[in-house]
């Protein structure tokens, strides 16, 4: 378990992390979003040990992450600005992890960059950008450590080399028990893969649930009455957001206890249809519950 | 504890792997160059090679290979990216810090080991000797140089956001302290560029001894108020202050105030730099431990520091404007500085921070800075203007006496500890004797003070009193000592007339002894003066003194040069085939002149003659006793024909000279060299006399 207390980080005269507390539990793939300079890159810095927080302790388990080896062997991170070392061959750069990584799995990485046509003798520096991306999450793979880091993952990585990753990395997760923690400030490609999601503003987690809790309880339901009718007709019910064109409503109910067909069907309705939520549409009426305008966050 | 958990020798391979292009290149350089370089000095030169020498290149890569080292290990800590991705990996701070520590010290000694093997190497290959213990004391100096050098960088790297700042704090530690400490309790007259000025100052005789016999003051009160004191002026004297920094700002040093006295080897200034790589060690680790890694990409995140940086490079210009106003000294210099100086100031940010700074605030800054130092530069003056440089003989710690006779050497003499002969000599130098007329006799002395100061100045006393303290000398126990030759310290020997020098065994070395005992403690007949010299070349705490004798100064000597000419002689004749002596004057040894003022043109016109010479005279027994010539051709050590046939070589000139009369070339040749030929019969009579 990642355990963050309290975590502040200033950069000259702002306060880029305050005060941040933050549980993320074992063998789960955490998502952290937030708008550009809302502090995710610095939150994994400061995990990471690359960074001292000003106040406040990280600790993975119950030793603190910061210039301490015998945790950082089973923690790895791709940040978003890659940096390979100048000439270097993926090969060269797999032999520089494996004398840092003591797991290190060649054989993987070799198997990993055949899926993926990566040539292993060739300098990264003549690799575009997606394959620079490529290169470093395979290398972060074949590290087989028990906490993973990606920020902004699949930055510049097309779809078909995307799904191969969200692949690869929840078959590590079942086979290593690995947890993954990785930012984006792109809610939508991180929903089909994360388990947990926290959304980073003002320096500290505004929000923080888990993926599969936020979509079974919260609804995206369009109604129509013989009657005319209002929100109020529907006060029984937890509305998080009542929308009314013509005599069609759209509702987003949120319904812990799964009640709400019932209560509405009750009301004899010409049209009743529960439609899927998107993550941002998740987020944003749960942000517009909390008093926050989304488009502000993200 | 792991020692894996101070040194991951996987990492400092990988470190090293990442920049081997960079690291091949510097640390090549200075192998490569330096022993082509010292290749090509070696074989021509007739000299032993020095440290200076061998360490040339060695002394220009103190400033840059340590610098190149230490980016190349630690440079990642200027880049966000590299920072990122070398401080998320499994290995500590500290453990990088110590890895790239001791692969940097490894890299740089083990450069320099391989340097000294390819010195070692020329020694063995050419002429050249270079004493064993000198290759140590290489090691041992540069050595601990780039590892001080290295070790103040990383203090820097440890603490700012980019490689400028880094090289600027270093300028600092190596420089500009250095020098603060120096203007402070130094010479500040223009200190330290102005080395050369003549300087007056007191003598404070505190021993009835040394008193002066005679001493003028012609009614000047001030001196007359300063003999009641017993303090007495001495002219033309110059103060040398004693330079025990660590040897990068005393090389600079050196160089810009007196280049003859570059002090290498300088025990006090290596103990110092031991000292500082221990305490900048650990400093640099305190602030690696502690460095903020998102201070990258600029000088440094606080902008007080950033202020304090750019003002301290100036200090020392700063100093120097100040004096250059106070001394009225050459004003369009100090224009040109200020306005370097202010093109820095502005530049500094554009430099260090890719930014042009508010102009108002750096102009605040600037003014600020210069009046601070204005104003301590003042209250430094006001303090040591009252200063008179005064040279108390109870503090002397010993007197150097440059006297040719008494040391056989032009660069080492004997040190005179004893007091009653201090007390003379000090009592010498500041008597005034009324009439020196021609009857005088002149020499250099050094004193030196307990303190490490270094006072030069010329004695010029009556012969009769030279001679008499020249006696004293020999008769000292101080001179005992000098006489006292630390056989293992000399090393090589040269005859005056053979090229290149010869590495000294145990039996030369007895010789060399006996010889210079001889030497020094006889008057030498008036042979000798015409005798062949004999160096001798001692080799001591990085520097090399050379001695010379008469070659008949030991019967033993005399007879080893002889058999070396002998067997030399030998081998030229053997070898003559494909030489050509052209542009080569055989000389004679009692004049030390040219044979004849056309032999140039003549040896040129008869090499045929000449070989034939060699040939018919290639068995003699040589004689250093006897005058003699020499055929040199200035290449390699065997090429030289050394013979005591004088008369018919002489006659043989003259024979060629006979048959060149008339020859437009030759008369030519005669017009352009301005030679009018003189009847040459005095000097055949005067050699056959010598013969």
């Amino acid at each position: 378990m990642i355990e963050i207390k309290g975590v502040s980080k200033r950069y000259d005269k702002d306060d880029v992390l305050y005060n941040l507390n933050c549980t993320i539990k074992e063998n789960c793939i955490y998502g952290l979003v937030g708008a550009n300079g809302s502090g995710k890159s610095t939150l994994l810095r400061l995990i990471n040990g690359i960074l001292i927080p000003d106040k406040g302790s990280i600790k993975i388990g119950k030793e603190k992450t910061f210039d301490n080896e015998k945790v950082k062997q089973n923690m790895v991170f791709i940040p978003d600005d890659l940096y390979f070392y100048p000439s270097y061959t993926l090969l060269d750069m797999a032999k520089f992890y494996q004398a840092m990584y003591k797991k290190f799995d060649m054989d993987y990485l070799k198997k990993l960059a055949g899926h993926l046509h990566l040539a292993l003798n060739q300098k990264l520096s003549g690799f575009s950008k997606g394959m620079k991306r490529q290169c470093a999450l395979i290398l972060a793979l074949a590290t087989r450590s028990k906490y993973m880091f990606f920020d902004e993952t699949f930055d510049g990585i097309d779809p078909v080399v995307r799904n191969f990753f969200k692949k690869a990395m929840a078959r590590q997760m079942e086979e290593d028990k690995t947890t993954i923690i990785m930012t984006s400030h792109n809610l939508r490609e991180l929903e089909d893969i994360c388990d947990n999601l926290g959304l980073l503003y003002d320096g500290g987690i505004l929000f923080e649930s888990d993926i599969d809790s936020i979509k079974t309880n919260m609804f995206k339901v369009q109604i129509s009455l013989k009657k005319d009718f209002d929100k109020e007709d529907f006060k029984d019910l937890e509305v998080l957001n009542f929308k009314k064109v013509g005599s069609i409503a759209t509702l987003i109910i949120k319904d812990e206890k799964q009640e709400s067909r019932n209560i509405l069907e009750k009301m004899n309705p010409i049209i009743l249809d529960y439609l899927p939520l998107t993550l941002e549409e998740v987020f944003i009426y749960e942000m517009e519950a909390l008093g926050y305008a989304f488009e502000e966050l993200l | 504890m792991h020692l894996k958990n101070y040194f991951n020798k996987k990492y400092a391979f990988q470190n090293i792997k990442k920049s081997k292009g960079v690291l091949a290149f510097f640390l090549s350089v200075i192998p490569i160059f330096n022993t082509l370089l010292l290749f090509s000095i070696a074989s021509g030169s007739s000299e032993p090679l020095d440290l200076t020498m061998i360490s040339f290149l060695t002394i220009i890569g103190a400033y840059i290979i340590p610098f190149v080292v230490s980016l190349c290990l630690f440079g990642y800590i200027f880049k966000k990216k590299s920072v990122d991705f070398t401080c998320s990996m499994p290995i500590s701070r500290k453990t990088i810090f110590i890895t790239n520590t001791i692969t940097g010290i490894l890299l740089l000694a083990g450069m320099l080991l391989i340097n000294a093997l390819f010195i070692t190497l020329i020694g063995l290959v050419t002429s050249s000797v270079i004493p064993f213990m000198m290759i140590l004391d290489y090691l041992l100096v540069w050595i601990i140089t780039y590892i001080f050098v290295f070790i103040l960088f990383n203090v820097g790297i440890s603490f700012v956001g980019n490689s400028i700042t880094a090289l600027i704090v270093s300028l600092i530690l190596f420089f500009v302290a250095p020098y603060l400490v120096e203007y402070i309790t130094g010479d500040n007259t223009l200190s330290p560029i102005n080395y050369y000025a003549d300087n007056t100052l007191q003598i404070e005789c505190k021993d009835d001894a040394c008193l002066p016999e005679n001493y003028e003051c012609y009614g000047d009160i001030a001196c007359l108020h300063d003999v009641e004191n017993h303090r007495y002026n001495v002219y033309n004297t110059q103060i040398i202050h004693p330079t025990n920094y660590p040897l990068p700002y005393n090389m600079i040093k050196n160089v810009i105030t007196y280049p003859h006295k570059l002090v290498l080897y300088n025990p006090i200034s290596l103990i110092k730099m031991a000292i500082g790589i221990i305490v900048g060690f650990i400093i640099g680790y305190i602030l690696f431990l502690h460095r903020k890694m998102e201070n990258n990409e600029t000088s440094f995140k606080s902008e007080k520091l950033h202020v304090l940086v750019k003002g301290l490079l100036i200090t020392p210009v700063l100093f120097l404007i100040y004096r250059a106003f106070r001394e009225h000294v050459d004003m369009l210099a100090v224009l040109i500085f200020a306005i370097i100086l202010i093109g820095y100031y502005y530049l500094y940010d554009l430099v260090t921070r890719k930014s042009i700074g508010n102009f108002l605030r750096t102009s605040r800054n600037l003014v600020c800075t210069v009046a601070v130092v204005f104003v301590i530069a003042f209250l430094i003056d006001e303090v040591k203007n009252e200063e008179i440089f005064l040279l108390e003989s109870d503090k002397i710690d010993y007197i150097e006496f440059k006297d040719m006779d008494l040391s056989m050497s032009a660069s080492q003499y004997p040190k005179i500890n004893d007091q009653e002969l201090i007390n003379e000599i000090v009592k010498q130098t500041i008597t005034k004797y009324p009439d020196y007329g021609s009857d005088s006799s002149r020499t250099g002395i050094v004193v030196k003070m307990d303190s490490g100061k270094e006072i030069e100045y010329t004695m010029v006393v009556p012969d009769a009193i030279y001679n008499d303290l020249v006696e004293k000398i020999k008769n000292s126990k101080d001179y005992d000592q000098f006489k006292d030759l630390e056989q293992n310290h000399l090393f090589a020997y040269r005859f005056g007339n053979i090229r290149h020098p010869r590495k000294a065994d145990d039996k030369i070395k007895k010789i060399m002894q006996e010889a210079f005992d001889n030497a020094i403690n006889h008057q030498l007949n008036e042979a000798s003066k015409y005798s062949t010299i004999t160096f001798f070349y001692y080799y001591d705490q990085g520097n090399v003194y050379t001695y010379h004798l008469p070659s008949n100064a030991s019967p033993e000597l005399e007879a080893i040069l002889e058999e070396e000419i002998t067997a030399k002689n030998k081998k030229m004749a053997e070898n003559l085939e494909k030489k050509e002596f052209t542009d080569t004057t055989p000389y004679l040894n009692s004049s030390g002149n040219f044979l004849l003022e056309d032999s140039q043109y003549l040896v040129n016109t008869m090499q045929d003659e000449i070989k034939s010479f060699i040939r018919k005279y290639s068995d003699d027994k040589f004689d250093t006793e006897k005058d003699y010539i020499v055929f040199d051709y200035y290449i390699g050590a065997e090429n030289a024909f050394t013979t005591n046939r004088v008369s018919e070589f002489l006659a043989l000139l003259e024979e060629k000279r006979e048959s060149l009369k008339g020859d437009k070339d030759y008369e030519e040749w005669l017009k352009q060299n301005q030679i009018i030929l003189e009847d040459t019969s005095e000097v055949e009579a005067e050699t056959d006399v010598v013969d």
